[in-house]
């Protein structure tokens, strides 16, 4: 089950840019091109910098218009498929970082 | 309405068959300008001396240095650069190879390596396995070892070429083989299919097209295979697959196709950096756009009349082609036109020798099956 707490980061394996505000995602691993809508791309975009999934909802929340509950089960369920493509990993955040 | 995560979050498709995907993200590319495709040349040296290598200039003398490399990768990604390939000369002769590629790695490029495979050992492929490439392609030039340690000047290379694509091809790299074809290796076909086989590549392709080299020097055309060689590669295609050998009559160009069609990708949303830093649109024309040494990438790709001006070509402006019922069929390459005859817009000889060899024979089979 996925935390709130927990940490999401990019498989590193993945090679990606964001074109005209739209995530193309690689992955390597499966030869497969991934695109994102516009919220799946903020939130791409977002995880360059390893933030966690309470992170992530905070600025869906903010930024997009959209209520705390609908934008918390949105990200979760983003969050979901990618971990199920094997896009990202979940971690714990270190004490010292 | 804000759209949110969850409608239609994401959508995928397989990259190797995802024909529609490419052209989707290339026109995106096109339409906003955007680099997509880059190819960057590390070093002009190499470990092998190819008598059809275009590079000229060796031993280079100030390439680039690793901090020059870091500082156009950082502006490639900035500019929206996702495919990068790595070529040469030998990429990975170049002392800071890894570096280089790792880094590119971190700032989010797909990666592609040229190579022609002889400094693949165990340990450089684990290495290479590392960076996750999109590919690897492994030049081979003959079927044959002799043909193809002659044509690279270097004795054992064509068992090192194959030795490198095996240990990439178990440790699951997409390997593709790539040849250019020759006079002295095009009989070799068959040979090569077999190896291509056997060491389990993932695909294979083969290049017709022999470039002069960037000093100007014409020699290599003697390379070229000959129209009676051309001609026999289609009868045989034709001797082993019958009727389905021969492909349709090639489609006349519509008017629409005319106007609006670039003739090849050049510059559109693809370029080459060479070693030096000299932007060019693509590895075969000769024309530098700009020095990274001088002005940023972005001042290029965006400020070059040059580059505006190859950007403008349509089909409709090649005075020869446009009116060529082979068009759809010929691999003409702007740069080999203007290579054999000073301009982009001409036909390219070499390329009419080639689409001739073949569509002369099939024409001719499909008048005889009618
Ligand atoms: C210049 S090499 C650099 C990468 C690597 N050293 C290799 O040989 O694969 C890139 C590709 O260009 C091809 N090539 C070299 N000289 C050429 C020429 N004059 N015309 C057409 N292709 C050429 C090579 O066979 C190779 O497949
Ligand atoms: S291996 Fe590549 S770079 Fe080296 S000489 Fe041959 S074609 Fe040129
Ligand atoms: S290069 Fe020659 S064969 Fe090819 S389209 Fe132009 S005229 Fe036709």
């Amino acid at each position: 089950m996925i935390l709130l707490d927990q940490v999401v980061s990019r498989n590193e394996k993945t090679a990606s840019r964001i074109l005209a505000g739209e995530a193309v995602v690689l992955t390597p691993m499966d030869s497969k091109i991934h695109g994102f809508n516009e919220t799946g791309s903020r939130i791409w975009e977002l995880l360059a910098d390893r933030p966690t999934l309470s992170e992530i909802v905070a600025h869906i929340h903010r930024e997009f218009e959209v209520s705390q509950e609908q934008a918390q089960s949105d990200v979760i369920a983003f969050i979901e498929e990618l971990v199920a493509r094997g896009m990202v990993t979940l971690g714990q955040r270190s004490r010292e970082g | 309405m804000a759209k949110t995560a969850k409608q239609g979050g994401a959508s995928q498709e397989g990259v190797s068959r995802s024909g529609s995907w490419m052209q989707r993200l290339r026109a995106k590319a096109q339409a906003n300008n955007i680099p997509l495709h880059v190819m960057l040349e590390l070093t002009n040296h190499c470990n092998v001396w190819c008598r059809h290598c275009y590079i000229s200039d060796r031993p280079p003398k100030g390439e680039l240095t690793l901090d020059e490399f870091k500082g156009i990768l950082d502006q490639l990604a900035e500019a929206g650069t996702l495919f990068l390939t790595l070529s040469g000369g030998e990429a990975l002769i170049h002392p800071e190879f890894f570096e280089i590629a790792a880094y590119a790695r971190e700032k989010g490029f797909s990666l592609t390596l040229f190579t022609n495979g002889t400094m693949i050992t165990p340990r450089v492929a684990d290495r290479l396995v590392e960076l996750c490439p999109q590919r690897v392609e492994i030049s081979l030039l003959g079927g044959l070892a002799a043909t193809h340690d002659q044509i690279m000047q270097t004795p054992g290379s064509f068992e090192r070429a194959l030795r490198g694509a095996r240990l990439l091809v178990e440790r699951g790299v997409f390997v593709q083989i790539k040849t250019t074809w020759m006079r002295q290796n095009i009989e070799e076909a068959q040979q090569i299919q077999s190896l291509v086989e056997e060491v389990g590549a993932a695909s294979f392709r083969g290049a017709y097209m022999v470039i002069h080299r960037r000093d100007g020097s014409t020699e290599v055309a003697d390379m070229r295979a000959t129209p009676e060689q051309l001609r026999a590669v289609a009868r045989r295609a034709y001797e082993r697959l019958g009727e389905k050998g021969i492909p349709p009559e090639p489609e006349p160009l519509t008017e629409e196709q005319r106007r609006e069609t670039s003739p090849c990708g050049a510059g559109q949303s693809s370029c080459c950096i060479d070693s030096y830093g000299n932007v060019y649109p693509c590895a075969a024309i000769d024309t530098a756009l700009g020095n990274l040494r001088e002005e940023s990438f972005v001042d290029i790709w965006g400020g070059s009349q040059e580059l505006k001006k190859i950007r403008a070509i349509r089909i409709a402006d090649l005075p020869e082609c446009s009116a060529c019922h082979l068009f759809m069929r010929c691999s003409r390459c702007a740069g080999l036109a203007k290579m054999e005859t000073g301009s982009l817009l001409a036909a390219s000889p070499q390329a009419c020798i080639v689409a001739h060899a073949f569509e002369d024979f099939f024409q001719e089979k499909r008048c005889e099956l009618q």
